[in-house]
């Protein structure tokens, strides 16, 4: 770091400091979502993977493909997501002021950047032990192989954030490695059973494989090395204009965020539609209201294709999570349910703007002709039934074993989204500091009220998981939800 | 068709809204002036049931004010501040939706949605995205939304709000049409140009303090 750029950080940096009392209630919030949230969450995937059974899939010759395909798939998403959102990105302004000046960017954003790199390899390298202990643990593998999965989990890491910052950098170069990736990925999970033996020496499970991958795993660690080499140049390479306008975004989410209104956070990164503005959406009249809202539904989700491609992909990843749910029992499936519901969520998203928009609109004044509680059912169909269709052909080609839950998640996660739409302020009680002897719960309390909807779709998704067992819990988020959805209508204003 | 009878707005101990009273017949058009925070806007909101008087009664239409009833709806037509719009669709989208709720008739719908679009003109720009628009443009669909739509009532906060002149002038001329053929208009404003061209009358809330 030159001494131009540290004095520029400092100001900065003197400006913003925290004081002593945030950064406490900073950590103390870290601490009570990781003991909340986290460690039932580690523990639960901690059960499930010490499973006999569960152990005996992980190490057997098809779980190398799905190492392999979920590697791709991580490096993939990193590249998209650098295009987005890089590890390069600053304060606007003190984006703009380092822009600037004559400082190379490569020093600029060193640190930030190098911040990010390792994160992502301490990102993969816990997941990799976790998954290693977890198999150990079990009695598939011995002990020793850990430090393999540590190792490779380690340069997998490093190298999603290398193209994480490759994204940023570069991104058509970016999007043409992550579609390839991708189509790299899809041709191993379809053809699995034949490739099984060639892709296993390049995913971490070779490590207990029947061949240990050793000189796999050096080419590895070339690329990763290559690729961290590759920073500087790569850093040099970042556009202005595009860190500057990364940085705004970053910022405006973090104040979003921080406001607990992360509606306004996601919508940020929605993609604005560029295309198809020549396509009619509105066909007919007030007589036929359904097929007006559905047909504008479509064309309006058409017109970013991207995204409703990135949509339908994440829903038909929920169908195949659900269908491995159906083959397993107890805490992995409840997991894997709720890991669906969250895929669902996500993939619903670009499939309903329309439902969103309207929400807004009901909260307004009267602008459509339709009374707002029909309105807005219409326009939840077209969101339900492409989840419903997809989950549940993908769930039924699969074998099938929980179809009933591939029909019923879908509804309910576009009904929490309705209800996410419908959303107004935050209750007035929920401001007021409540301090106790374990300390003030309102913050986490405002927390758990903004993601009250996605929390509760995923509720449903591990009830919905472990099949007929979950029923009872299942319907009783059902009630949940539907309650908060008729409050939040009638409530709205 | 509009009956305002001694309404005030208050909260607390402060007064939004000084004690009102305006009645306005079909076919007129009322232009509310007054200094930033005389109560302009407030009069706006009570009288599209945004905003519920502390004391006095409001009726249009011989109705009481609820923007839930359905009756209510149909009959007044209000822009009051940005209208959310939807980032999917067009311009020329925006207008023949909102008609289309409105309108049994496609053909009916697709011609009121083609009239306010070039009465507005906003032809040349029937086929760019919201956040494609210049905040003047914006300003001229929200217009359009509420005049795509059959209203018996318009309530209008400001629509003069980043027109040029030309534009202005185009506004006025629509509003002073729908006045023409029926339409009561009720216009807050900080243009006289726009006051001049469209006002039977002049409810000045400064002098109602």
């Amino acid at each position: 770091m030159t001494d131009r750029l540290r004095a520029a950080r400092g100001v900065w940096r003197d400006r913003r400091a925290r004081t002593a009392g945030d950064r406490a209630y900073l950590a103390y919030a870290l601490v009570m979502l990781v003991l909340i949230v986290g460690a039932p969450v580690l523990r639960a995937a901690w059960l499930g993977l010490t499973e006999r059974a569960t152990a005996e899939a992980l190490t057997e010759p098809g779980a190398a493909v799905v190492a392999a395909v979920a590697t791709l798939g991580v490096w993939a998403v990193a590249l998209v997501v650098g295009r987005e959102r890089g590890p390069a990105v600053a304060p606007p302004f003190l984006a703009h002021a380092l822009l600037s000046s004559d400082l190379p960017r490569r020093v600029v954003f060193r640190a930030v950047t190098t911040t990010g790199i390792v994160v992502a390899a301490l990102l993969g390298v816990s997941i990799a032990t976790f998954l290693g202990a977890a198999v150990a643990a079990s009695g598939s593998v011995p002990a020793s192989a850990v430090v393999g999965f540590a190792v490779r989990g380690l340069l997998i890491g490093a190298l999603a954030g290398v193209g994480w910052l490759l994204g940023e950098a570069m991104p058509r170069i970016g999007l043409a490695a992550a579609t390839t990736l991708l189509a790299v990925a899809v041709l191993l999970a379809a053809t699995a059973s034949r490739t099984a033996a060639a892709v296993a020496p390049f995913s971490a499970w070779a490590w207990i494989g029947p061949r240990p991958g050793a000189g796999a795993t050096v080419v590895l660690a070339v690329v990763a090395l290559v690729g961290i080499a590759a920073v500087p140049a790569l850093l040099d390479r970042t556009d202005g204009a595009t860190v500057t306008a990364q940085s705004a975004r970053w910022d405006a989410v973090v104040a979003h965020t921080a406001t607990l209104d992360f509606d306004a956070a996601t919508e940020s990164y929605q993609a604005r539609p560029a295309s198809g503005r020549r396509w009619r959406a509105v066909f007919g009249g007030a007589a036929h209201p359904v097929r007006l809202v559905l047909l504008r539904d479509v064309v309006g989700a058409v017109r970013t294709p991207a995204r409703l491609v990135a949509g339908v992909l994440s829903i038909t990843a929920a169908g195949l999570v659900l269908t491995v749910a159906g083959a397993g029992a107890g805490a992995p499936a409840a997991l894997l349910g709720a890991l669906a519901a969250a895929l669902l969520w996500a993939g619903t998203a670009p499939i309903s703007r329309g439902l969103h928009h309207v929400a807004q609109v009901s909260r307004d004044q009267p602008l459509y002709g339709i009374v707002d509680g029909p309105l807005l059912a219409f326009h939840a169909v077209f969101p339900t039934a492409l989840a419903v269709v997809v989950t549940s052909a993908v769930v039924a080609v699969g074998g099938g074993v929980l179809l009933p839950a591939a029909v019923a998640l879908p509804v309910v996660v576009v009904a929490a989204r309705a209800s996410n739409a419908l959303r107004g302020p935050a209750p007035t009680f929920l401001m007021v500091p409540a301090p106790s002897a374990v300390g003030d719960p309102m913050p986490l309390l405002r927390v758990l009220w903004a993601l009250d909807a996605p929390l509760f779709a995923v509720l449903a998704g591990a009830a919905a998981g472990t099949g007929a067992a979950g029923v009872g819990a299942f319907l009783t988020v059902v009630a949940v939800v539907a309650l908060g959805l008729l409050v939040r209508f009638a409530r709205r204003t | 068709m509009i009956e305002v009878d001694d309404v005030v707005v208050r909260v607390d101990e402060v007064t939004l809204l000084p004690r009102t009273t305006v009645h306005l017949g079909a076919g007129e058009a009322l232009a509310v002036r007054g200094r930033n925070g005389a109560g302009k806007s407030t009069l706006l909101r009570v009288l599209a049931g945004a905003r519920t008087p502390t004391s006095g009664t409001v009726r249009i239409g011989g109705a009481p004010v609820d923007r839930r009833d359905r009756a209510f709806r149909g009959r007044v037509a209000a822009l009051l501040g940005p209208v959310p719009t939807a980032p999917d669709l067009t311009v020329e989208d925006h207008v023949r939706l909102v008609a289309a709720t409105w309108f049994d008739e496609p053909a009916v719908a697709g011609r009121t949605a083609a009239d306010v679009l070039a009465a507005l003109g906003l032809d040349g720009l029937l086929r760019r995205f919201p956040h494609e628009l210049s905040s003047g443009q914006q300003q001229l669909l929200a217009l359009a939304l509420v005049l795509a739509r059959p209203a018996e009532v318009l309530v209008l906060d400001e629509p003069e709000q980043r027109l040029d002149a030309e534009r202005l002038g185009t506004v006025g001329a629509v509003l002073a049409e729908r006045r023409d053929q029926g339409t009561t208009v009720v216009v807050a404003t900080h243009s006289p140009p726009l006051a001049e061209q469209l006002a039977d009358r002049v409810l000045d809330l400064d002098h109602e303090r």
